[in-house]
């Protein structure tokens, strides 16, 4: 028999967390976690295994050598040849400075919008991950940055949390998000009645839903079977001849992954067209659903550090089509969804989604709260007729990346 | 153990054994496997400000992180005197229940496989199926927990299920279904191979005749799994106290005793119900027991860790419940359900003239509007169970909803997630039960 290929996964989490409860910082954390696996490949299978620090990596390799009997199927080789260490540091100030800053911003947020209570962590996380084999692949990546999670509650709302924002970043710039925040919580304070009929969206590029049916129907093992709604439509225009989707590992593009995937793969450019001037492109896939089905590799194999790479959700980001919100909305007011959930689309493309927490946006400001409301429509109107462009840039940096632009019905919630 | 805790601060210690099956079979091919195994810790201390939180693969390192916390600390020499440290419940108690054949590690890796296997070739080459994905999933988690007060508490817990998900598609018509069945031990993975064929002959029939609903509110009979989901998603997390202490608006609104649903509505969680959400002790030591939270209609009771009962001056719950090892406990639900009624389910759907039944739905989500995504649902018509509908959503406000309950029925059924599970802030997939028995509301918004 021939002698296994090893492969080392190596991942060290590090992160500093101030968590915040009723405006005030309720706790500090700190996080330190280093994962190790070994992969082995005999060109037909593969095994995998994997611990946290300390350990012992005859044992784990033992192990991976145990899981390669069970003949898992991976006909794929591993990738090798590449040698890239890249490093992305952030703007963020040392642990003691950050605590205090946060703890500032705290303190002025309640200051100046005393009819509000926020909730919720900052973290300084720093992420470095490495894969190396025996094939000549010795790939880093380490990424320095900001997660910001913050829910805010007017004191007289019986909801338990009337919004949130959430912001992924290098550069810590409390006195952004304190103008921000002021902004969302001065808007929320006026109520205006719902506009009827047809209605530009604004959806910030944090909503889950808009994109979760790309997610699941261009995934390549969905579309390889024929299950997926755009099996039949490879390289057919199915959608507007300005919508563009492609898949990520930049930075830029707000992704605070690695340049490579789990297997080892990496892009020009960091990224990949899937959707091109509305012509369905490719799936999104990892070695075995590209290799099973013959589609380009996208570098979009995930998985924990002890599991077998397999395709995983990737960084999807449309591409922008302007670089002004007035221009996108065409003058008009536009609204800005802020808290919407649960909805989604039904298999067949049809689209509905309650909105609780939306604002009527003049292209430059926000400029009141919209009672609640749902909005219906579909994937083929979505990306289609309704589309009217995504913004390049951010409504108020940092914080609403690439904000898109769709026509929707919307009826009383 | 033995640690020494430093003088002037609370302290404890949460020591968490995990051990993991995970098996895939992806189109009939082994396509995933792992078995993950490991001991980590997580360490708070607490000066009567403010929590220093750490954790910890390295169990050795323990004492170190003790003191590198403590030095944070601003000492406090009536810490002791403290309310919420006062709060807090001391046991020493050694709890396991799934040890020597009870134990999942007692099954071997080929036994499992096997198993799935089973299952997953029931679904071979079936008409309109194009692709199924089956797996298999068991953990195994012993806890011991530690503190300066003097608790010294250890416990076990364990699930074991199967979850085969497969995708139907008829010209341009498509489905995606799936079939779990989960429990505390393998034992009950047996003999569900009608299960599953009833499950997927439901599908193939959803797929073929199902038409749109037209949007609108309608009567909707929910079956147990749904109404669990249901009342999880609706006052589950409407019940979860963090949200609520230290506003007194909301605490005025959702103060005990008002009057939140109707009066056949009665809710309860608990952690000592055996299934996903079973945990005799939470992660700050507190033993868990059965909370009323709504009583015949009239709110009666909510979720706490000792943090937020201290401050709202209620009971403990047994609620403070961490995802894993790297986080701290927040206030989550176990097990939730809506306890039965007296009417079957002939009465409850009988006088209908036009409504809906939800049979199953993927997933939801809930604060102050609950949603649910439905997946297999049928059209009541003059009292029958009629043709199959599709729908995105189903939503409603929680306090509307709760008072538009008008049926539940005599037999409660209690499931849990074999997938997944609850999430909450950055805390995901929490393992919770959830259950009820069918229930019937009015007015809900389906579109």
């Amino acid at each position: 028999m021939k002698k296994p290929i090893i492969e080392h996964w190596k991942s060290e989490m590090e992160k500093d967390t101030v968590k915040i409860t009723q405006s005030k910082i309720e706790a500090v954390k700190k996080t330190f976690i280093h994962a190790v696996s070994v992969r082995v490949y005999d060109g037909s299978s593969i095994g995998v295994a994997g611990t946290y620090a300390p350990f012992d990596e005859h044992e784990i390799t033992q192990k991976a050598m145990d899981v390669l009997k069970l003949k898992i199927d991976y006909p794929c080789a591993p990738t090798s040849q590449e040698t890239v260490t890249r490093s992305y540091p952030s703007i963020i100030p040392n642990k003691e400075i950050w605590i205090n800053e946060a703890e500032d911003l705290l303190a002025h947020l309640e200051r100046d919008m005393t009819t509000f209570q926020f909730q919720g962590a900052f973290h300084h996380c720093i992420e470095t991950t490495q894969i190396a084999n025996e094939m000549g692949l010795d790939l880093k990546s380490q990424i320095d940055f900001c997660d910001l999670l913050l829910t805010f509650k007017s004191r007289s709302s019986t909801d338990l949390v009337d919004g949130y924002i959430v912001v992924k970043t290098p550069e810590w710039n409390p006195k952004k998000i304190h103008e921000l925040l002021k902004k969302i919580c001065a808007a929320w304070e006026h109520e205006i009645p719902l506009p009827v009929g047809k209605q530009p969206i604004i959806f910030l590029s944090t909503e889950p839903w808009l994109l979760s049916l790309m997610v699941r129907e261009l995934n390549a093992d969905k579309m390889g079977t024929g299950s997926s709604l755009f099996s039949e439509k490879k390289h057919h225009r199915i959608f507007n001849n300005r919508f563009s989707l492609y898949a990520t590992r930049n930075p830029e593009d707000h992704a605070m992954i690695p340049f490579f995937d789990s297997e080892g793969v990496s892009l020009p450019d960091d990224q990949i067209p899937l959707i091109f001037e509305g012509h369905i492109l490719s799936p999104f896939s990892d070695k075995r659903s590209a290799h099973r089905y013959g589609y380009p590799l996208t570098a979009t194999a995930g998985g924990s550090f002890n599991e077998i790479p397999h395709i995983e959700k990737p960084e999807l980001r449309i591409k922008p089509t302007s670089k002004c919100m007035e221009e996108l909305l065409n003058s008009h007011t536009g609204i800005l969804v802020l808290v919407s959930a649960g909805g989604g689309y039904a298999p067949d493309g049809a689209f509905a989604i309650p909105v609780s927490t939306a604002f009527l946006f003049d292209g430059q400001e926000i400029v009141g709260r919209l009672p609640p409301f749902n909005l219906r429509s579909n994937i083929w109107k979505i990306f289609g007729e309704d589309y009217l462009g995504t913004l390049e840039g951010y409504l108020f940096k940092p914080w609403g990346y690439r904000p898109t632009v769709i026509q929707m019905e919307l009826f009383p919630g | 153990m033995d640690f020494s805790f430093p003088e002037g601060v609370y302290t404890d210690v949460r020591i968490e054994e995990v051990s993991k099956t995970e098996i895939l079979l992806h189109q009939g091919k082994l396509e995933g496997y792992r078995e993950p195994n490991y001991t980590a810790a997580f360490i708070r201390l607490f000066d009567g400000n403010r929590w220093y939180y750490a954790s910890t693969t390295d169990l050795r390192r323990i004492p170190k992180e003790i003191d590198c916390l403590s030095k944070l600390c601003a000492k406090n020499p009536k810490i002791s005197e403290h309310p919420l440290v006062r709060n807090f419940e001391v046991h020493r108690d050694n709890t396991l229940l799934f040890t020597k054949a009870a134990n999942i590690n007692s099954v071997t890796r080929q036994e499992k496989i096997d198993r799935l296997r089973s299952y997953d070739q029931i679904m071979d080459e079936k008409p309109y199926l194009l692709m199924r994905k089956s797996q298999y999933i068991d953990e195994y988690v012993k806890k011991t927990f530690i503190s300066s007060k003097g608790s010294l508490i250890t416990f076990d817990f364990q699930r074991a299920g199967i979850h085969i998900h497969f995708e139907l598609a008829d010209g341009e018509r498509r489905l995606r279904e799936f079939f779990q069945r989960g429990g505390t031990h393998f034992s009950q993975l047996e003999n569900l191979d009608e299960s599953l064929l009833f499950r997927y002959q439901q599908a193939c029939t959803f797929l073929a005749k199902s038409e749109p609903i037209e949007p609108g509110k309608w009567t909707l009979v929910l079956s147990p799994e749904v109404s669990g989901i249901f009342a999880h998603e609706s006052f589950g997390h409407k019940s979860e106290s963090d949200f609520m202490a230290g506003d007194l608006g909301a605490q005025e609104a959702w103060k005990i005793g008002t009057k939140v649903g109707s009066e056949i509505l009665t809710i309860i969680d608990s952690g000592q119900v055996h299934g996903s959400g079973y945990v005799p002790y939470d992660d700050e030591g507190t033993r868990s027991r059965f909370t009323t939270l709504i009583d015949k209609g009239v709110l009666s009771g909510r979720l706490h860790s000792v943090s937020t009962a201290t401050m709202m001056d209620e009971s403990l719950t047994g609620n403070a419940r961490a995802v894993d090892f790297s986080y701290e406990p927040i206030v989550r639900m176990t097990t939730t359900y809506i306890k039965e009624g007296t009417q079957s389910l002939y009465d409850l759907i009988s006088d209908i003239d036009d409504g809906i039944l939800v049979e199953s739905v993927h997933g939801g989500s809930g604060m102050s509007t609950f949603t649910m995504r439905p997946s297999l649902t049928w059209r009541i018509r003059r009292g029958t169970v009629a043709e199959p509908v599709r729908a995105s959503v189903i939503s409603g406000t929680v306090i509307e909803t709760l008072q538009h309950i008008e049926g539940v029925s005599n037999r409660l059924e209690i499931s849990g997630m074999v997938l997944g599970g609850c999430g909450k802030m950055e805390q995901s997939p929490l393992p919770v039960g959830f259950g009820g028995p069918y229930i019937r509301v009015r007015e809900l918004m389906v579109q």
